[in-house]
């Protein structure tokens, strides 16, 4: 009676139940991991960790970004940006003990803070693309965003072909090559990061695998310092471009801070279409190699 | 899609109203409720006040509904320019747009909508789909439901859809697809002529399962993940007992570290109440029931299938409610919760002249009691732990012991008197690690006075005192109302740490942390179903909870202004 | 910002053209104290007036509220046969609470549970305490937001027109 009087109800009941349940009895994935490889350029990917040094479950996020970076090499570069007056500001008051007084945050960290919307930490974006309705994807998508990505025959090549450091005056100069390998249509700007590695800090911690919920020597990895090219980058790409143009950036003599340890220090550049935010393609290059 | 903005709102409204000549017959009713929010906000250094680079920053919603006989259509245009500071929880939301819109008829007992809807099943431990707007919460499903009478006293119901995940000048949907099925049973109704007695048994099944693409390399992720509930409600005019079960299978997540292990969960509520006395009491306990319809959701609060209740009373005063409430631990939590409320008689020596009414209620939680699998392979490190389901664990979440009595003395004076025993692990409930567990006593006095039938004033002072995390508060508060169109509110929150922690200024001298206030003063006008209201002040960093989900509200200084209507 | 400020000004002011007719219960379903469930628009008193109050366990000034107006209510219903319908809008983390709170306070009203906002949809309620009154033929002739004391003596001012009326 029920049935007759509503199929429609009853089809969808089927379905559900039909559709229910994958029981899994094997979770790993034999061979599971391995990186693509093709011949010819191929796009590499930036992976923005949104981070903070009082945010307790970053340091779990930024586990999972080297684990995709040991997997991916080259492919993958990693930027740990630190945002919000929250998570990576100094604490308020400050404590007796002097711990977490440092302030991570930077004028461009600030302004994409701003622009994407960021409040909840850890968070992150791959080439600033958007991924399942978002352009920021929590650490639990980094793994199937960046596979989306990766490996994809690249539209542009870019390179360091000028990267020096000089000690004396503390200034880097660098000269940065845009190639494009197919036509390109659209504004796309370069933005460059000057990043320090292994930068030893305080850390809030949740993550089970470090002995303390507050680590005091903690290795801040790829910390985004300042953008050589300003926040938003340089004009790269007006319109369109042909293939076989190459466009050539020049920055003499930029300041590097006293604080920062260039032997940890690297520039990473990277292009991105200004209509979409998405980012074509990255490259970085230390200064002591 | 890109005409100017108001072209587009004015085309819109156009389009609405112009349906209703073409399908209205004379019952053809528009109605609709609009709402905004605008905040513009000062520089404050001293409490971190946040500052956006706009400055100005509005959330505003207008909802229409045309209902005709059988038929009903609505939609709801939303702007953010931008959305206000700390709002919402999850994924941003920005522009302009319709974020919610429907078409729904009626076919004898069956009832299909369409488009945007918001459906529970039973206590909504395997689907709920609502909103809390002011919290900016919205999980609203979009595509086709189904809700049929089968028979007097059988309901099914059934639907298939995605999930709202954020607002980008238009809806934007999760990647999973969602799909339930919900059937009830009130044996009063079903066995009408045969059941004599007033008491009244429901029983429930619901099913729900998600669907979303595996495209992780390294683990082989389950596509079809399901949940299913059962439930009874059994109730008598004075006893009302109602248990559901919950079990989902395994959905390695974002939020559970990727483990295969199966969720459970299990509430029972009990409820005894005569004239002048009520009575509850519950108990529940959740494992791994974080459900979200995109395993890697951005954020905690977004696309969350299911709505797990806290078993904590949800306070009306501002300290204890913006400073340590609780929220629910979907991962783990074993909670319970008594209550009494009791009225004693006018002319009974406690009742005095006009009655005195007392309100106790006792809550906690704990964590669940679980061993590690530990690590021994990849495979058992990713069945994760295994749980004795009732017992709870070793660490205290949460603890509350409140009472509250209410009397009036003379016919223009009434008062209240509550206090309250917190304890709260600060660390597991609001992400602060490290810091010890708050240990705080409430004290507040209400007193309310009536001037004449129009004029009168309410006042509030709360005090709360710790030697843990920001220390000592007190809050006096100060309401005054003329019935029927305007109120005055002057509030202070003034945190006069007492335990104060001095700090080195320059490494050299020792300085004592400011001790700040929070003013802020309101002004508020009221007609029929409209509401203009305008604050200006300081207001303090805190939690704002609606039913267990909870959103942080940042500092803020300066001027804000809502408009509410109903038409 | 813009386009929302356009749609609410013309559909304002196209409104009083179109809804002219005063606007009636709408059908949803919400549910008794004792878990029935219950469809709106069957909501009647005999030809009486009926207030419809949200409220929730959690909303101070809706307490106050229906605490004043109990105080009044067995005087009200003597004089005009009003019934006072409060709905709750407690979601599943309160709505146990609403029985015992009830009878605790020792009310008489009618209540019924909305639990998921279905009936505060379709009203377009914004926010509690919200009041509709309903004349005998089950329009809605009056609304109000907010509470301040004093105004339960519009409310039933309100009531006594519909009944003097009639």
């Amino acid at each position: 009676m029920i049935a007759l009087r509503s199929p429609a109800l009853l089809l969808v009941v089927v379905m559900t139940f039909a559709s229910g349940c994958d029981y899994v009895s094997s979770p790993i994935v034999d061979g599971g991991g391995d990186p693509i490889t093709g011949d010819g350029v191929t796009r590499k990917v930036l992976l923005e960790d949104f981070t903070g040094h009082r945010c307790n479950n970053c340091p779990g996020a930024a586990a999972i970004a080297q684990q995709l970076h040991d997997i991916y090499g080259e492919e993958l570069i990693l930027v740990g940006v630190h945002m919000t007056t929250t998570f990576a500001a100094p604490v308020s008051p400050p404590n007796t003990d002097g711990s977490y007084a440092t302030d991570f945050r930077t004028e461009a960290g600030n302004a994409y803070e701003t622009s994407l919307g960021v409040s909840f930490l850890p968070n992150g974006s791959i080439s600033r693309k958007v991924y399942n309705n978002s352009l920021l994807q929590g650490e639990a998508a980094w793994s199937s965003a960046i596979a989306d990505i990766i490996g994809q025959p690249a539209d542009l090549d870019i390179w360091f072909s000028e990267l020096t450091y000089d000690g004396l005056s503390n200034t880097v100069t660098a000269e940065v090559k845009v190639a494009v390998l197919n036509p390109v249509v659209g504004d796309h700007n370069l933005t460059i990061y000057l990043i320090e590695d292994h930068v030893v800090d305080w850390q809030y911690n949740n993550d089970p695998s470090l002995p303390d919920p507050n680590v005091e020597e903690y290795d801040h990895r790829h910390v985004l310092r300042t953008t050589v090219s300003g926040t938003w980058g340089v004009p790269l790409v007006t319109g369109s471009a042909a293939a076989g143009d190459t466009i050539t950036l020049s920055y003499p003599n930029f300041p590097v801070n006293a604080a920062w340890d260039p032997a940890n220090c690297s520039l990473v550049a990277y292009g991105y279409n200004t209509a979409s935010f998405e980012v074509m393609q990255v490259a970085e290059g230390a200064f002591q190699p | 899609m890109t005409r100017t903005p108001v072209l587009r709102g004015a085309a819109g409204a156009l389009f609405a109203l112009s349906l209703v000549p073409v399908l209205a017959q004379d019952q053809g009713q528009l109605h609709g409720n609009f709402s905004i929010d605008g905040q513009f906000y000062n520089k404050d250094e001293a409490i971190g006040a946040v500052l956006p680079p706009q400055r100005l920053a509005s959330n505003a919603w207008a909802n229409l509904i045309y209902t005709n006989g059988n038929f009903e259509a609505g939609g709801r245009f939303e702007s953010y320019e931008p959305h206000l500071a700390g709002y919402p929880a999850g994924v941003p939301y920005n522009g302009s747009g319709v974020g919610y819109r429907y078409i729904k008829f009626k076919v004898s007992d069956l009832e299909i909508t369409a488009g945007s809807f918001f459906e529970q099943f039973g206590q909504g431990m395997v689907f709920r789909s609502y909103e809390e707007r002011y919290l900016g919460v919205d999980n609203a499903m979009d595509g086709i439901r189904l809700k049929y009478k089968a028979y007097p006293g059988v309901y099914l119901k059934g639907f298939i859809g995605r999930q709202r995940l954020g607002f980008d000048n238009g809806l934007t949907k999760g990647v999973g697809i969602v799909r339930g099925a919900d059937a009830e049973v009130s044996m009063s109704e079903l066995l009408d002529s045969n059941w004599t007695s007033a008491n009244n048994l429901i029983i429930g099944a619901s099913f729900v399962s998600k669907y979303q693409e595996d495209r992780d390399p390294a683990l082989d992720l389950p596509q079809n993940v399901g949940a299913w509930a059962v439930r009874a409600n059994f109730t008598t005019p004075k006893w009302n007992i109602y248990t559901e079960y919950a079990y989902k299978i395994n959905d390695p997540n974002g939020r559970n570290d990727f483990v295969y292990k199966n969720g459970q969960a299990f509430l029972l509520n009990a409820t005894y109440s005569v004239k002048g006395l009520g009575v509850s009491v519950g108990a529940h306990t959740y494992d791994n029931m974080f459900y979200q319809s995109d395993r890697a959701s951005p954020t905690p609060f977004d696309l969350n299938i299911n709505f797990l209740p806290p078993l904590a009373k949800q306070h009306t005063y501002n300290l204890p409610a913006t400073l340590y409430p609780y929220a629910t631990q979907p991962n783990g939590e074993v909670a319970a919760q008594g209550e009494v409320f009791y009225k004693w008689k006018k002319g009974t020596k406690l009742g005095g002249k006009y009655g005195t009414k007392l309100a106790l209620n006792y809550s906690n939680a704990y964590s669940l009691d679980s061993t590690d699998l530990g690590a021994a392979d990849d495979t058992t490190r990713r069945y994760g732990y295994t749980t004795n389901f009732f017992r709870p664990g070793d660490r205290t979440y949460f603890q509350d012991t409140n009472v509250e009595v209410r009397k009036r003395l003379t016919p223009t004076w009434e008062l209240a008197l509550t206090y309250l025993n917190l304890i709260y692990d600060i660390d597991v409930i609001q992400g602060k690690p490290g810091k010890s567990v708050v240990y705080a006593d409430i004290f507040i006095l209400e007193g309310l006075h009536n001037f004449s039938d129009k004029n009168s004033v309410r006042f509030e002072l709360q005090h709360l005192s710790t030697k843990q995390d920001q220390g000592n508060w007190a809050t006096a508060l100060a309401e005054f109302t003329f019935s029927p169109h305007w109120f005055v509110a002057v509030m202070d929150q003034y945190n006069y740490v007492t335990l104060s922690p001095t700090f080195l200024k320059d490494g050299k001298t020792e300085v004592e942390p400011e001790r700040l206030h929070y003013p802020i003063t309101s002004v508020g006008y009221i007609r029929s179903g409209t509401r203009f209201q305008m604050n200006y002040g300081r207001q303090r960093a805190g939690i704002f909870c609606v039913g267990g989900v909870c959103r942080t509200v940042p500092a803020a200084n300066g001027l804000s202004l809502s408009i509410t209507t109903t038409f | 910002m813009r386009s929302i400020l356009a749609f609410a000004f013309v559909a304002l002011h196209a409104l009083p053209s179109v809804a002219q007719t005063a606007g009636r219960m709408p059908s949803a379903i919400v549910e008794t104290l004792d878990g029935k469930k219950f469809d709106t628009k069957d909501l009647s008193n005999n030809g009486k007036p009926i207030i419809v109050n949200f409220w929730a366990t959690w909303c101070a000034p809706c307490k106050r509220e229906l605490s004043t107006i109990a105080d009044k209510y067995a005087q009200w219903q003597e004089e005009t046969g009003v019934k006072l319908v409060a709905v709750s809008i407690d979601d599943t983390r309160s709505k146990a609470r609403v029985a015992p709170y009830v009878n605790g306070q020792d009310w008489d009203y009618e209540v019924l549970l909305d639990p998921n906002g279905d009936l505060k949809r379709a009203l377009n309620v914004n926010n509690v305490p919200h009041t509709f009154l309903l004349n005998g033929k089950g329009e809605i002739v009056y609304q109000h937001n907010n509470y301040e004391p004093g105004d339960e003596n519009e409310l039933y001012d309100r009531v006594k027109e519909l009944v003097g009326k009639k």
